[in-house]
């Protein structure tokens, strides 16, 4: 086992790859009662098409067969289901899909053996038949048919849309009603057998937990577990023009008060001399200096009514950097021009910048307090690099002024897409 | 951890030492009975304070502030729990341990107070530019209860169950009352707010809480002594056939809501047996006997919920779903109340729902907002301390949970009806 000190925070992870196959990762806290176990599978909504080895073509799944996957994989063999079996410990088990990835967790307060065994139990058993699939299949579609209801999903997808040509990031992580009915159970069973693998998986657990008897508990756990040899799916490669679909959207929903979307997408080639982690540090202070509650250009827009909500966010998603401004305004021609401009000339002066990072540093000291923050912290670290970051204080202590110019520059503040939703009655 | 109470003429101050988290946490608590005619100036008040000072007149001066004490963290919020308006100031800094400087604690310590006692007023009024921004943010919040089918449909369920009832009130007010206030006007409110509301001071963390509490009362200046009673719970009324009202909308699916009232419950039952009923009826998961009749066994929906609001007397069953299922929803969701009133709880039930509450609670006192306000309903009206609950949970009976079941009475059933199929 491997002993990874975050280093500055004075917190340590251990990490383990347990039977040579499934990557561990284990944030020990003894001062608080809970465990907080995730059971990560690298597969999501946006892996739609792959090829094993020694295949020539790529075989062809349905949108949204990650999130139906994750709804039958509670069933188990003998009638039950997985929150049968945690109903008896009274601990709490959930699962969500996003696009990336599917991720079951298991919160509980004490045998710690018995619930880490039934996650990775339940999880890499399945127990699919035609049956149970049309009665997921109903439940699934009134999941859909609820978030189709919320505004704010409803601009988030048309939004993308209009950014991405390719990409799957523009259809919902459920899958259309189609999808969902079309979707069969031998497509189910060739994504199990494809990537729910430990090999292409990953386990973190955070909490009042001995590291060394989780990783027994997992090793042993494994070793009765009978794997084929892992197939190396290789996810088809999609080819994504470096322009936006269209500049300006407005659609109609049932919303109050306009809701409005401006994004830039950039190629991640602009930036290809800059350290990945300190470009993500650097795009949230920039962003948090022009957009956040400290910023000039808030304070002038709802001083003149012409916003009631303003919220700046970054996404990497494979190639590119998508920045999005999302506000609700009564007034979108007049906002928008504001966002525009201010989008055209970022910036952040010495003494903004050195305070935003010393507040950012103590950031990473509180997270520790919070047994599914860290755990969903290091998630996001694993997905996103593959390992743990171990020395964000020292990349964040490296940033200055100049390096930040830097990333401005290289910002594509011409390739904007705008998403306007309107209420219904306009 | 360490209980504490410090006594003060004017309010008291209630402190939870323990070494188990990296921050410490204060909440500033004025409380009083709910007004329905005061609700929306009270939240406006609150929302104000939070946005614009005299030393920090915007918001990005505070947040700046904030920034500069290692990234503390200050909000405001109203809630209205049964009859009751609690008006919590709610305050993040990180523990003096790890802070290399000797005036660190006196210094974030001071800053809550300064943005509360010294708001930016000029002539007898709030100033006009934040007092401006506010307005149109809560006109805009009152408006987006609309967009969410949950929340519009309890509103108009509230208000067709009894419009008159403090239950039924927003906390956010109407837009009328909210429209007619001025700057001058909610100034007027700061001074009766402070003269009418009790106060607490409520802080968790790894402090040296003598200390702590002594700098606390250098600049806390709460001069005016109240003792007035709180009555916490809404004698809501009972109907002899429920009430049943469908409205249209343009949403997709249907919201339906069933509300009970509770009927005259003993201590026990409201503190300890309801917990236990709602998690074996509705709140616990897949396992409930709602969920397991509308989901599991009929594919009515993906999830349905409940809330147990005590102070108000009532109980909710709620449930998004297609119109031509709602007739058999509503059906189901009686006969599960039903089945718990006869009794027909299986020991599998009862087991699994006291070991859910059960780690609910260590997982409550691995939390510190949950820990303080755990406190702060033990200090207003007398709910049990954490420590207190397992032992009872584990004494519940099926004819605790039978007796509580038969004086549910349906109050009312409200659709609000989608345009799906």
């Amino acid at each position: 086992m491997k002993e990874i000190e975050i280093k500055g925070v004075g917190e340590t992870i251990y990490y383990d790859k347990v039977g040579d196959k499934l990557p561990l990762y284990i944030w020990q806290n003894k001062k608080v009662n809970g465990v907080f176990s995730s059971l990560c599978v690298n597969y999501g909504s946006i892996h739609q098409e792959f090829k094993l080895n020694g295949e020539a073509k790529y075989h062809k799944v349905p949108q949204g067969i990650a999130h139906f996957l994750e709804h039958l994989n509670f069933y188990e063999e003998d009638g039950t289901t997985a929150t049968d079996f945690y109903s008896q410990y009274g601990s709490e088990v959930n699962a969500f899909t996003t696009f990336d990835y599917t991720c079951y967790y298991v919160y509980n307060t004490n045998e710690i053996k018995e619930n880490l065994n039934h996650l990775l139990d339940f999880v890499l058993t399945p127990n699919f038949n035609k049956k149970l699939m049309n009665k997921e299949r109903n439940i699934i579609i009134e999941e859909l048919k609820m978030d189709e209801d919320m505004p704010n999903s409803k601009l988030y997808f048309n939004h993308y849309a209009n950014i991405f040509h390719n990409y799957h990031y523009k259809e919902t992580i459920t899958g259309s009603e189609e999808d969902v009915r079309n979707t069969t159970i031998e497509d189910l069973e060739l994504i199990f057998n494809t990537f729910y693998h430990p090999e292409n998986m990953f386990l973190v657990v955070t909490g009042n937990v001995n590291p060394y008897e989780i990783s027994q508990i997992v090793d042993d756990n494994l070793k009765n577990k009978t794997f084929v040899e892992y197939k190396n799916p290789k996810i088809r490669k999609i080819k994504e023009p470096n322009n936006i679909v269209n500049k300006k959207t407005e659609i109609t929903g049932n919303v109050e008060i306009p809701k409005v979307k401006i994004s830039l997408k950039t190629p991640l080639s602009a930036f290809k001399n800059i350290d990945p982690i300190e470009l993500r540090l650097i795009i949230s202070l920039i962003l948090n200096n022009n957009f956040g509650p400290t910023s000039d250009l808030k304070e002038f827009l709802m001083e003149r009514e012409l916003i009631n909500y303003l919220n700046a966010s970054r996404s990497f998603l494979e190639d590119y950097l998508i920045i999005t401004i999302s506000m609700e305004t009564k007034y979108p021609t007049e906002a928008i021009k504001y966002i525009e401009k201010t989008l055209k000339n970022l910036e952040i002066n010495e003494k903004s910048l050195k305070r935003k990072i010393n507040s950012s540093i103590a950031t990473l000291v509180l997270k520790y307090d919070d047994i599914t923050g860290v755990n969903n912290s290091l998630q996001e670290d694993i997905l996103s690099f593959g390992k743990v970051l171990d020395n964000v204080k020292l990349h964040l202590e490296n940033i200055d002024l100049n390096s930040v110019n830097n990333v401005i520059k290289k910002i594509d503040s011409e390739n904007m897409a705008i998403t306007i939703l309107n209420p219904e009655n306009k | 951890m360490d209980y504490k109470k410090y006594e003060f003429e004017t309010y008291n101050i209630y402190t939870i030492k323990t070494d188990k988290f990296k921050n410490c946490h204060m909440e500033i608590t004025f409380y009083d009975n709910a007004k329905k005619e005061e609700l929306g100036l009270r939240n406006f008040l609150v929302d104000m304070l939070c946005h614009s000072a005299k030393k920090y007149p915007k918001r990005k001066d505070i947040v700046i502030k904030l920034e500069e004490l290692y990234q503390a963290f200050f909000y405001g919020v109203s809630s209205k729990v049964g009859n009751m308006v609690l008006s919590t100031f709610s305050y993040d800094f990180i523990s003096p341990k790890f802070i290399n400087d000797k005036d660190y604690l006196k210094n974030v310590l001071k800053f809550p107070f300064e943005i509360i006692e010294n708001p930016n007023v000029t002539e007898n009024a709030f100033d006009e530019r934040s007092f401006n921004i506010i307005k149109k943010r809560i006109l805009s919040d009152i408006d987006s209860i609309k967009e969410n089918p949950t929340n519009y449909a309890f509103r108009r369920a509230l208000e067709n169950m009894d419009k008159e009832s403090i239950s039924a009130a927003s906390v956010l007010g109407t837009k009328d009352e909210i429209e007619k206030i001025t700057a001058k006007d909610l100034y007027n409110y700061y001074q009766k707010f402070f003269d009418n509301s009790l106060c607490n001071i409520y802080l968790i963390g790894d402090l040296d809480m003598d200390k702590t509490v002594k700098i606390i009362d250098t600049y806390f200046h709460n001069n005016c002594v109240k003792n007035h009673q709180i009555i916490p719970f809404v004698d809501n009324k009972k109907r002899k056939k429920e009430l049943i009202v469908q409205e249209d909308s343009n949403f997709g699916q249907t919201t339906l809501i069933l509300g009970f009232n509770l009927g005259d419950l003993n201590n026990d039952e409201i503190y300890y047996f309801l917990n236990l009923f709602n998690d074996i009826l509705c709140s616990g998961g897949l396992n409930s006997k709602i969920y397991k009749s509308l989901r599991e066994e009929n594919q009515l929906c993906y999830s349905v919920s409940s809330i147990c609001a005590k102070y108000d007397n009532l109980y909710y069953v709620y449930v998004s779903l297609d119109s031509k299922n709602v007739e058999l929803a509503i059906k189901l969701i009686k006969n599960a109340v039903k089945e718990m009133a006869k009794g027909l709880i299986t020991e599998e039930e009862i087991t699994s729902s006291k070991k859910q509450l059960i780690n609910s609670l260590q997982v409550i006192t691995d939390n510190q907002s949950s820990l303080i306000n755990n406190y702060t309903f033990n200090t207003i009206v007398g709910t049990p301390l954490i420590q207190e609950f397992q032992e009872k949970y584990e004494n519940i009976t099926p004819k605790n949970l039978s007796n509580l079941g038969k004086k549910l009475k349906l109050n009312f059933i409200y659709i609000l009806k989608g345009k799906g199929e």
